[in-house]
């Protein structure tokens, strides 16, 4: 195999969405949209991590997010519902991944792992504010934070809830993921 | 082919008056002592042939004056020249830039600005004409310049002012393209080579002949895109038009004759309903052809709401692309040796995996990315784009048509459905008006397509006429580069010939004057080369210089058909530093013209110091000027 051919191979084996810059300026943006930059204003149970990547990373995704809770107690369509499983089970799928990336992130200190012994979950908060704040004053992360802030108006309490809380609120109230645990 | 002399120098004016004695065939020498006016007699000859004597400018207040002249007034050089039979009365006044002409019996009179002035005609041209050399343009690149024959002069004017190593005389103005090597070889090509003016002439003729070409190519182009956007459809050729047009001619006279046959004819109720029966299957079959495509329409629009769904997702990944290559620029936190597992650095020696296994280092793959690589997929992506803004055009346009399809139908139906209910209407009188209406329709829309037909044979026709053009001037190029060729190879035979000849020629004269001198030619830019090169000695100058005007001078003679005009200015060669004894000798060659009694067919006019002659030369001394007795004399007041 020849080096053009090994560089075809590996662009055919790229994929997006695994893709560890993809996943680690999704979470600092989530991270500085929250403002968790001490320990008084934790991000609580990183899990919920992946679901809300996943949300960020299309119009289409947001658009899903806030009709789940704009809709509550009704039924949502079979198309919705299709988008929605396809979220849960990437996101799930997902979770290990991002657990290795925390770990490196926390290595390089741009963000600190803390435990949260009254919850009972692994909480995150910024280390590098100035870094992060300067990489992320760009033009081209405009349309995640709008996203994340229609994400954050359909419900306001995503930083501090737990990670049943979420799960339970945005899928398995509208059908996907009951046959889990 | 011509042959120039100069018979006599007049100058006229306020203040000072100068006339020569008649200045016959063979050689004329002027004699005098520094500041006698031997210059300013050949400057008075060169400035009469249209040359530029900056001492004589009246306009020029920086330049070194030559006072008599430059302060006299209503003053005029006047030359009686001989070309070939014909004497000639030229005259110049100083402070214009034309030149009179007269023949000696005042026959002809004409007259000629100096300088090139937007394509008229000039001095030179006329001379040039009358010593039987074609005035061409020579182009280099994108520019061209006209010979004149103040160019040729270069090679037969030995003046004072050109520095004395040099060959060509030096130009009157600064001009790159005239001086270029090319220009000069022309120069000596047309002067002694034979066909050299011919293929000049041929190739400029050629150069203007593609000018054109490319100008008619232009224009044809032009042409071509107009008509594609007044006309939005495909060329169809004039004879398929005409045939076009023929049937729409006939067809039209067969609906009119149907038309008058139907307002005579009258109607029974039964052919009106056999017609709306006809009618009533048209439409059928126009609501089919509106359902099927309704249904491609709709077919369509599916296929473009996929295309744009696309679109935006390929849109949203390349720009996240375009996030990740942004953040690995900035934070660099992985490597293609980052560890897949824990994200640490990978410590592994070469040839081996992470896991300990053998692998062959061009095909181990790497987890991570690097920053070319993310761009490559950019790149590659952005050509997905592409073809997915392409598709959506595609469907857009192919939408467009079959909306257009459908208003068209849609048309259709109402209009049969109209012709239905009038026919109904006529099922009890007795007039065909229905019927008469639809063939008005019909005729309505043959005129139409008629008037497009003949509109289509106009542009058509414009263009032929362009295309055969064309096709006229590409013939008319190759006959040119066919003659041009011709002339080159005769042109080239004969100058290898002439340089052969030339250089033995210039080796005899040169090996007369100069000790020193074992052997000489010249190269194919026609430059002399002396010793092979390692002759250095500077007084020999004069000689390379002199010794190159008469050997030109010598074949001119010697060989029918060469283009020099048979003349030879020398103005004053006893430069400085140059051995008197050297330069008799040199001049002593002038004897060698006087063999064979060829003394007729030439004219010589030399101006020298005295005792920088060969005593031999005496008889040939027409003028004798000292200080007492100057060139120019002054005008008595009286007479005045």
């Amino acid at each position: 195999m020849n080096s053009n051919d090994l560089n075809v191979k590996k662009q055919i084996m790229f994929i997006k969405d695994e893709d560890y810059y993809f996943l680690t300026y999704n979470i600092l943006i989530i991270l500085d949209y929250f403002k968790c930059y001490s320990v008084e204003n934790l991000f609580k149970d990183y899990r919920k991590l992946p679901y809300l990547i996943e949300f960020l990373s299309s119009d289409k995704s947001v658009e899903i997010y806030e009709k789940v809770f704009e809709t509550e107690g009704k039924t949502i369509s079979i198309f919705d519902y299709e988008h929605l499983l396809k979220v849960y089970t990437k996101s799930k799928f997902m979770q290990g991944q991002i657990k290795r990336l925390l770990f490196s992130l926390d290595q390089n200190q741009l963000i600190s792992i803390v435990k949260d012994t009254r919850f009972g979950s692994v909480s995150l908060l910024i280390k590098d504010k100035e870094k992060v704040k300067e990489i992320l004053n760009d033009e081209m992360f405009r349309n995640e934070y709008q996203r994340i802030e229609k994400i954050k108006r359909a419900y306001s309490r995503l930083r501090s809830i737990k990670y049943t809380t979420f799960i339970e609120k945005v899928f398995k109230a509208n059908g996907v993921g009951k046959w889990d645990d | 082919m011509g042959r120039l002399a100069i018979r006599k120098v007049v100058y006229k004016g306020d203040n000072y008056h100068f006339e020569s004695p008649n200045l016959g065939d063979g050689l004329n020498i002027v004699v005098g002592s520094n500041g006698n006016g031997k210059t300013t007699f050949m400057n008075l000859i060169y400035y009469a042939l249209g040359g530029s004597v900056p001492e004589f400018n009246k306009s020029n207040e920086n330049e070194n004056k030559h006072k008599e002249i430059f302060y006299d007034e209503n003053n005029y050089v006047r030359l009686v020249i001989q070309i070939n039979d014909s004497n000639y009365i030229l005259t110049r006044y100083f402070a214009e830039n034309y030149i009179f002409i007269t023949d000696i019996d005042g026959n002809e009179n004409e007259t000629f600005r100096v300088n090139r002035h937007e394509g008229c005609e000039i001095f030179s041209d006329w001379l040039l004409n009358k010593l039987g050399i074609n005035v061409f343009e020579i182009y280099q690149g994108t520019k061209k310049w006209k010979i004149n024959f103040m160019d040729l002069m270069r090679l037969f004017y030995y003046d004072q002012k050109t520095q004395i190593d040099r060959i060509y005389k030096e130009l009157q103005y600064d001009n790159f393209l005239s001086d270029s090597e090319m220009f000069r070889k022309a120069i000596f090509e047309i002067l002694i080579g034979k066909t050299y003016n011919e293929y000049y002439e041929s190739l400029a003729k050629y150069n203007n002949k593609l000018k054109e070409k490319l100008a008619k190519k232009d224009a044809l182009q032009i042409f071509k895109s107009f008509r594609d956007e007044i006309l939005k459809e495909e060329t169809i050729n004039i004879v398929y038009l005409k045939e076009m047009k023929d049937k729409c001619e006939d067809d039209l006279k067969k609906y009119e004759i149907l038309r008058e046959d139907a307002r005579n004819f009258t109607n029974t109720p039964q052919d009106v309903v056999e017609d709306i029966e006809v009618m009533r299957t048209k439409l059928l079959q126009a609501d089919h052809n509106y359902n099927s495509i309704t249904e491609e329409l709709n077919q369509r629009h599916k296929e473009l709401k996929n295309f744009t769904f696309l679109f935006q997702d390929l849109k949203n990944e390349i720009q996240q692309i375009e996030k990740i290559k942004y953040l690995h620029n900035r934070l660099s936190l992985f490597s293609p040796d980052t560890c897949p597992y824990c994200l640490k650095d990978v410590q592994r020696s070469e040839g081996k995996c992470i896991c300990g296994s053998d692998i062959d280092e061009a095909e181990y793959e790497k987890f991570f990315y690097t920053e070319d690589e993310y761009l490559d997929m950019i790149l590659s992506k952005k050509k997905s784009l592409e073809s997915l803004d392409f598709a959506i055009n595609s469907c857009n346009e192919d939408i467009e048509n079959i909306n257009a399809k459908l208003r068209e139908l849609l048309l259709e139906k109402k209009s049969i459905k109209e012709s239905i209910t009038n026919l109904s209407r006529e099922m009890n009188s007795s007039y065909n008006s229905e019927k008469v209406r639809q063939l008005d329709n019909k005729i309505v829309k043959i005129k139409e397509s008629l008037s497009k037909i003949n509109q289509n044979i106009e542009i058509e026709t414009k263009r032929e006429k362009l295309d055969k053009e064309l096709e006229q001037i590409e013939k008319d190029l190759e006959i040119l580069e066919n003659a041009t060729n011709e002339y080159e190879l005769e042109a080239r035979k004969d100058i290898f010939e002439k340089r052969n000849l030339f250089s033995e020629i210039y080796k005899e004269y040169l090996m007369n004057v100069d000790k020193n001198c074992t052997s000489a030619r010249i190269n194919t830019e026609y430059m002399p080369v002396i010793n092979n090169g390692e002759y250095r000695e500077s007084s020999a100058s004069v000689h390379k210089r002199l010794m190159y005007f008469f050997t030109l001078l010598n074949i001119a003679i010697r060989k029918n058909g060469t283009n020099h005009p048979r003349v030879l200015l020398i103005d004053t060669p006893n430069k400085e530093g140059i051995d008197p004894e050297n330069l008799i000798r040199s001049l002593q060659q002038v004897k060698t013209f006087f063999e064979n009694d060829k003394s007729t067919e030439f004219q010589i006019i030399m101006t020298t110091g005295y005792d920088t002659y060969p005593e031999q030369f005496e008889e040939h001394v027409v003028i004798q000027l000292t200080d007492y007795d100057k060139l120019l004399k002054a005008v008595e007041k009286q007479k005045k």
